[in-house]
């Protein structure tokens, strides 16, 4: 079986799908969205995080190192995960050794069968809540191989499952995962191929393709019994400046509105009957800069400096945009 | 909440508690004319009426349940016949600034020149002390354990559903019948049987007259009241009142509104006779309840607000008794004014059908609409509980007042038929206190005490010797040197507390037996059965059932410490115990490397970690071999009680911390151990569901009860998806096999806004231990302690 960085484990998840869920996080992301909560999942290595504000100076890390000289946590010339670390033959030492965890390890090496015995470990609160697993990331489509074999073990087991993907990956890559998986969370970052693109660094063509055939699968396997497809939601980050303006909205809503949907089967799409809902669940989560800290940990840049949390208000008007065009829409996930 | 309600619960909630000396010039005038005269339980059931007698009685504005156990609202008896407070403790009550108690110059002049002089020598506390083991003094004064039974008489008694069928004329049958039964001719015991069967008849009398007195006062208050509407409707009120005193409780409840006045009255009782430990609960509530709202309401007689209303008052009677103060106490002691009368609530009936009713939900409804201390409540979650239910009192947990509580039905039910009580009886049984399981109306399961943990760890490590003092007080295991692997450590652990255990039972064995003798409660026995067809007391093994119980504090921090010292001494040899033992002893004073590698490198109970969790199992089995089936001198030949364990802490763990130093998981010496079975302040990092399963890796169902309180930010629970996680969270939990969760729902800083500004905080209820108190009337270590607590976010 394979393996895969994976750099952290959550139970007790509550924001990624239904009931009580254990969130997977799955090192690397080929993308660049400036609002990113997880900066440290997009390198697809392991990485060390400093705390500077925790060392004490004992000194445990230049012990467990063959090339440290100063605490590894605040030595600005020999820092922890620093390029001389790339070549350490015992990557991490300095963080295992460190007593304070002033230095920690993200990102490790795991096993599917490790993951899975986390996974398993909450079974009885994902029956009781209907909840299960969520593989997120970085982006968990960057580690397919080791992404489809948890998919498969999970279903094993009888464990629902979801990705939270931004659907950038080769179409087959995609397919089969959705193939595995019970609830894709498919993001919409922005309607426009250009924009997108320029938002996510990457050719966001690709996404919206992937959005469209993952949805016209989505619905063909709502009418063919023994087709397996996972459910598809589309989560669409409300980020003031980047997309939500009124005519950035009404574009990602009229892109909602013609893809293929389970109530449509797919051969009607865009053409539904008046009044009823229809299209894809759309749930519409409100940027917010809880993640700054992180970057600053990091040592990185916010990228979105001075951008305002959008209110109640906003975020019901971003809402009602969707909502007029017939679209079972949220607010949160 | 209607004007009424609002008006009466708005009095009860400000209040300020104060000391009455009314009950304890009444008991001695009585015990210096009487005593030596008659039997000593023939003595406390007159020492009962006298009471019922001549104390002030009070029908307040409005109110519609009626009776105070002082003369007015919020005047809290005392009971130098068991503990004496001196003039000093008066003195210290009224001016502390925490859970304070209001003392009138003419309380104190009454307790120096009657009470004081009589009771002096003569109090139970003054004739247990006098006889004291030395060794158990050493321990005692060490912090090593508590014995209840120094402050109070034994309690936690709960009722089940006999008053609601049968008043005091009927016992009096009962009674009657068993003394005619005694044979004389045979049984040695006869003369003690009879004397006590008629203390239980003086007793039932006594209630009735106590509810007369109510009825006439009524009646005279109905009578002054002059012309008007609103004049008229509160005669009318009035009018009703003394009809329903007349027939309760020297009758069973015809209705609605007579039940519930038949329970304030027993409940009065009980707590009027003696200071048991818990007040008085009335058991499952909604299901004794249930079958007079059923009837009322298909009668006309009632509807659904007039019986919220009348169940609200009940609440505001049960808040209007805080509980009885500590004597000896000291300036810095806070307590608190709850004196954990607790309502079960679901669960199940005799036959194993869900017991949950429509009076469920009213509960829920009262005691999320009055926000106040007592009573609390606990839902008996069984996998019969409607989710309807559950989901209900989820949406009064999210709103963070700490109540009410859950407990697994089906595994208290399996616990106490393990313990070979029937299923029926068990059904009807539940919790009491803060935690404690029982047989309701059948039982008497007595805590005698809380015991450290951590400190006796802290003897085996020291040779027996008590670092805070240097002295000697537990047995010699030979100290570090000899603790060579970690074998060796937990054989010390082992023999510390066989010998802590032993001084604490033998101890509290001779407490129960002078309870027995000296003060029998016989209101109680009526209540419990089966004291009457014995002719015996419920102190002295009238019971059904009779168990006694010690509650081991700190197995979060005893595990931790344990599994800290495996890895670091014995496994991974990073230091020494040498080194480990001077750290400890200077509070990590410059060994704080080592001091985070023990906290932070440990694993530790909490995560679902099974080489912690294997260690809490040890312990726990530890617990179970020193202390599990002690044998106890209570109850019959062949029906003895014995000894068994609680997993409980109250609020001990912050007194318990107190008198402990540093521990080998990085713990700071002074700061509160581990609360119930709660992991560890801050060493659960793995969320909510890492808990419960690490907790349900210790068999709870062979222990009286344990705790698990769990802190949430507001966050995790939003929206009806919240609910529904917190519901399934539980069930999840219970079909694991826990016992109790409950929770508190407030983010950190309510808590530190509440800390700089308590006056706009006053009604910020929080759970505690077993119970919820507000916020603001907490002392600053418990409200750290509280702060401590890992916040469960919900990621
Ligand atoms: S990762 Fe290796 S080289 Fe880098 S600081 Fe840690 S131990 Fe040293
Ligand atoms: S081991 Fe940790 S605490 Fe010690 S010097 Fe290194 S980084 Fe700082």
């Amino acid at each position: 079986m394979s393996s895969g960085m994976v750099f952290d484990i959550r139970k007790f998840s509550v924001h990624d799908g239904p009931g009580i869920r254990t969130a997977l996080f799955l090192k690397g992301c080929p993308l660049s969205c400036p609002w990113c909560h997880n900066p440290e999942g997009r390198d697809g290595q392991a990485a060390l995080l400093r705390r500077g504000d925790r060392c004490i100076g004992c000194l445990s890390c230049v012990k467990a190192c063959s090339s440290l000289r100063g605490p590894a946590a605040v030595d600005p010339r020999r820092e922890a995960g620093g390029p001389a670390c790339l070549s350490c033959p015992d990557f991490g030492a300095c963080g295992r050794a460190c007593p304070a965890q002033a230095i920690q390890e993200v990102g490790r090496l795991m096993t599917v069968e490790e993951a899975m015995k986390a996974v398993l470990q909450d079974r009885v609160f994902y029956e009781e809540s209907g909840g299960g697993v969520t593989f997120t990331g970085g982006e968990p489509l960057s580690q397919a191989a080791f992404l489809g074999d948890l998919l498969d073990a999970c279903r094993a087991e009888g464990i629902h499952t979801a990705v939270e993907t931004s659907g950038y990956a080769r179409p087959e890559v995609l397919l089969d995962i959705g193939r595995r998986a019970d609830l894709l969370f498919f993001d919409l970052k922005h309607a426009h191929v250009a924009r997108g693109s320029e938002l996510t660094g990457v050719d966001y063509s690709t996404c919206i393709g992937n959005l469209e055939a993952a949805c016209e699968e989505a619905a063909c396997a709502a009418t063919e019994q023994g087709r397996p497809f996972a459910d598809v939601i589309i989560r669409m980050p409300i980020v003031p400046g980047s997309n939500d303006g009124a005519a950035e909205l009404e574009a990602a809503a009229e892109l909602v509105v013609r893809l293929p949907s389970r109530g449509s089967g797919g051969a009607q799409a865009g053409k539904p009957a008046q009044g009823t809902r229809r299209g894809t669940e759309v749930h519409l989560l409100p940027y917010h800069d809880s993640a700054r800290g992180k970057y600053r940990l990091w040592g990185l840049g916010y990228p979105l400096e001075g951008t305002v949390v959008p209110d109640e208000a906003r975020m019901a008007a971003a809402r009602d945009i969707f909502m007029a065009r017939g679209i079972s829409v949220r607010i949160g996930g | 909440m209607n004007e009424r309600i609002m008006r009466l619960r708005e009095e009860s909630f400000s209040t300020r508690p104060s000391f009455s000396a009314e009950r304890a010039v009444l008991t001695t005038e009585f015990y210096a004319q009487w005593l030596g005269r008659v039997s000593t339980p023939v003595l406390r059931a007159m020492n009962f009426r006298h009471l019922c007698e001549n104390k002030a009685i009070w029908i307040g504005e409005g109110e519609l349940i009626v009776g105070e156990r002082g003369p007015r609202p919020r005047a809290v008896s005392s009971f130098p016949e068991l503990t004496c407070h001196s003039e000093e403790d008066l003195r210290i009550l009224d001016s502390r600034p925490m859970t304070s108690y209001a003392v009138s110059e003419r309380e104190i002049l009454d307790y120096r020149e009657k009470v004081i002089p009589f009771w002096k020598g003569r109090s139970m506390r003054d004739r247990a002390f006098a006889d004291i083991p030395g060794e158990w003094k050493a321990l005692y004064e060490a912090g090593l354990f508590t014995e209840f039974m120094e402050q109070r008489a034994p309690g936690h008694t709960a009722l089940d559903g006999k008053i609601y069928r049968k008043g005091m004329v009927d016992f009096r049958k009962d009674i009657a019948l068993a003394r005619s039964a005694l044979d004389w001719a045979a049984d040695p015991e006869c003369l003690a049987k009879d004397e006590e069967l008629k203390a239980m008849d003086i007793a039932c009398e006594a209630a009735i007259a106590f509810a007369g007195r109510h009825a006439r006062l009524a009646e005279e208050m109905a009578a002054a009241l002059g012309e008007g509407e609103a004049q008229g409707r509160r005669a009318s009120e009035l009018r009703r009142i003394a009809e329903v005193c007349r027939r309760v409780p020297a009758e069973a409840p015809r209705d609605f509104h007579e039940a519930l006045q038949m329970y304030w009255f027993v409940h009065l009782g009980t707590i009027t006779e003696l200071n048991g430990w818990d007040a008085m609960s009335p058991g499952h509530l909604d299901l004794h309840l249930g079958p007079f709202y059923e009837r009322d309401l298909a009668s006309g007689k009632l509807d659904r607000a007039a019986a919220k209303e009348l169940l609200s008052c009940l609440w505001i009677k049960v808040n209007n008794t805080p509980a009885p103060p500590k004597v000896g106490v000291t300036a810095a002691e806070s307590g608190t004014y709850n004196d954990f009368t607790n309502i079960n609530l679901g669960g199940l009936d005799r036959a194993g059908n869900d017991a949950s009713n429509e009076v469920s939900f009213l509960c829920l409804e009262v005691l999320d609409e009055l926000q106040l201390l007592q009573p609390q409540a606990n839902i008996q979650v069984s996998a019969k509980t409607p989710a309807r239910l559950l989901e209900a009192a989820a949406r009064v947990i999210r709103r963070g007042s700490g109540y009410p509580s859950l407990f697994n039905a089906d595994e208290v039910v399996a616990a106490m038929a393990g313990m070979g009580k029937s299923l029926e009886d068990a059904r009807e049984g539940g919790t009491s206190g803060c935690v404690e399981t029982g047989a309701f109306g059948k039982e008497a399961y007595l805590l005698h005490g809380y015991l450290n943990l951590p400190k006796v760890l802290e003897l085996a490590l020291n040779d027996g010797i008590d670092p805070d003092s240097g002295k000697r007080i537990g047995v010699r295991t030979g100290g570090i040197d000899a603790l060579c692997d970690f074998e060796s450590l937990k054989a010390a652990f082992r023999s510390e507390l066989e010998y802590v255990v032993g001084v604490k039972v033998r101890v509290s064995n001779r407490l129960d037996r002078l309870f027995a003798r000296d003060a029998p409660a016989p209101f109680l026995s009526v209540l419990i059965d089966d004291c009457i067809g014995q002719g015996r007391d419920y102190y002295d093994g009238g019971a059904r059932y009779n168990t006694d119980y010690i509650q081991c504090c700190g197995l979060g921090t005893v595990t931790d410490s344990l599994s800290a010292i495996r890895k670091h001494v014995y496994s991974s040899a990073d230091c020494t115990l040498r080194e480990l033992s001077l750290a400890m002893a200077e509070d990590w004073n410059g060994a704080e490397a080592l001091r985070l590698r023990l906290a932070n490198q440990t694993p530790r109970f909490g995560n679902d970690d099974d080489e912690a969790d294997t260690m809490a199992q040890w312990v726990f089995s530890t617990l179970l071999e020193a202390i599990d089936g002690r044998p106890s001198p209570r109850g019959l030949p062949g029906k003895r009680s014995t000894w068994r364990i609680d997993l409980l802490s109250t609020t001990c763990h912050v007194y318990f911390g107190l008198r402990t130093g540093a521990t080998p998981d990085g713990r700071r010496a002074h700061l509160p151990i581990s609360d119930g079975t709660s992991p560890a302040q801050g060493a659960d990092r793995n969320g909510p569901t890492a808990v419960a399963k690490s907790l349900a890796k210790v068999d709870i169902s062979k222990t009286g009860g344990s705790l698990l309180n769990l802190r949430f930010l507001p966050s995790a629970l939003q929206g009806e998806e919240g609910i529904k996680r917190l519901s399934a969270y539980v069930r999840g939990y219970f079909k694991l096999g826990g016992h109790h969760v409950q929770f508190n729902v407030v983010d950190t800083q309510t808590l530190r806004d509440a800390q700089r500004r308590p006056e706009d905080h006053r009604d910020l209820l929080v759970r505690v231990a077993g119970y919820s108190d507000y916020f603001v009337d907490l002392d600053r270590n418990h409200q750290e302690e509280i702060l401590s607590r890992t916040a469960q976010e919900g990621f």
